[in-house]
């Protein structure tokens, strides 16, 4: 009979820490948005003061994009489907 | 606060908006919602169509597969979305009342047509109000067009942001 290892060790399946790694939504920048309509999504959508708001819409416009939600893969999607409602181009993938 | 001269919606203290859009601006978004409602239901014309890119925006850029699940997914809901608002602004279209709900739907859809408009005239940031220098007459027109529901988009915006 063989002996139980002290410690338990898992395989290796390279999934575990794909799954638990959190998804970043992405806003891009693009030519036709205004900045104050960008602005009032991400107020409506995310409720982020106006100062917050205004400084992810400059990010979005000066560095071509931003990160507005960090979140489960589901609750990411569901901010991608809103923020594709309302015309904006986002984008979702998971955190580095 | 004072209320603006040129302003086109006020907020009540009821919490509807006030409309004071000009007829004849109204007899244009009425006309363009018409071709709007056209491009929405092309079916599966419109995936094909690159001046639809923007309609079916990607949700995982570095992830075929997921992507494409996504559009299954979630692709009618987006459509019937834009319908839902389609059909509110035409339904209100001559109010001279609306609620926030209404006014959304004002929103969504001028920003959707400008979306269309914009992605077919191949806006870019630099251009201005009548396009790139060599453009011909449609291309001013449509610029020209593009750039006022630019405008009376900010002033649906400027009345949400001001409260």
């Amino acid at each position: 009979m063989a002996t139980a290892p002290d410690v338990l060790e898992r395989p290796d399946t390279g999934t575990e820490t794909t799954t638990d790694r959190p998804w970043i939504v992405l806003v891009w920048n693009d030519p036709i948005n205004t900045m104050s309509y960008v602005v009032l999504v991400f107020r409506k959508l995310f409720g982020f003061s106006m100062e917050k708001a205004t400084e992810l819409m400059m990010d979005v416009h000066e560095k071509g994009r931003a990160v507005v939600a960090n979140d489960t893969r589901e609750k990411a999607e569901m901010h991608v489907f809103r923020l594709h409602e309302h015309g904006l181009w986002a984008t979702m993938q998971q955190d580095d | 606060m004072p209320r603006r001269s040129n302003q086109l919606f006020t907020k009540t203290h009821k919490g509807t908006y006030r409309c004071e859009v000009p007829d004849g601006f109204l007899d244009v978004v009425a006309h363009v919602a018409v071709q709007y409602r056209q491009e929405l239901t092309k079916g599966v014309e419109s995936l094909m169509d690159p001046g639809h890119r923007r309609l079916h925006p990607t949700a995982y850029h570095d992830d075929p597969q997921r992507d494409a699940e996504y559009h299954s997914l979630m692709g009618d809901e987006l459509l019937a979305s834009r319908l839902h608002a389609l059909d509110e602004t035409e339904a209100t279209l001559r109010s001279d009342s609306l609620t926030l709900a209404q006014l959304t739907s004002w929103m969504l859809t001028v920003n959707g047509i400008r979306l269309l408009l914009g992605t077919r005239l191949d806006v870019t940031e630099e251009d201005g109000f009548e396009g790139p220098p060599d453009a011909d007459e449609a291309t001013i027109e449509g610029f020209k067009l593009y750039w006022a529901l630019g405008e009376f988009l900010e002033h649906i915006v400027a009345v949400q942001l001001d409260n």
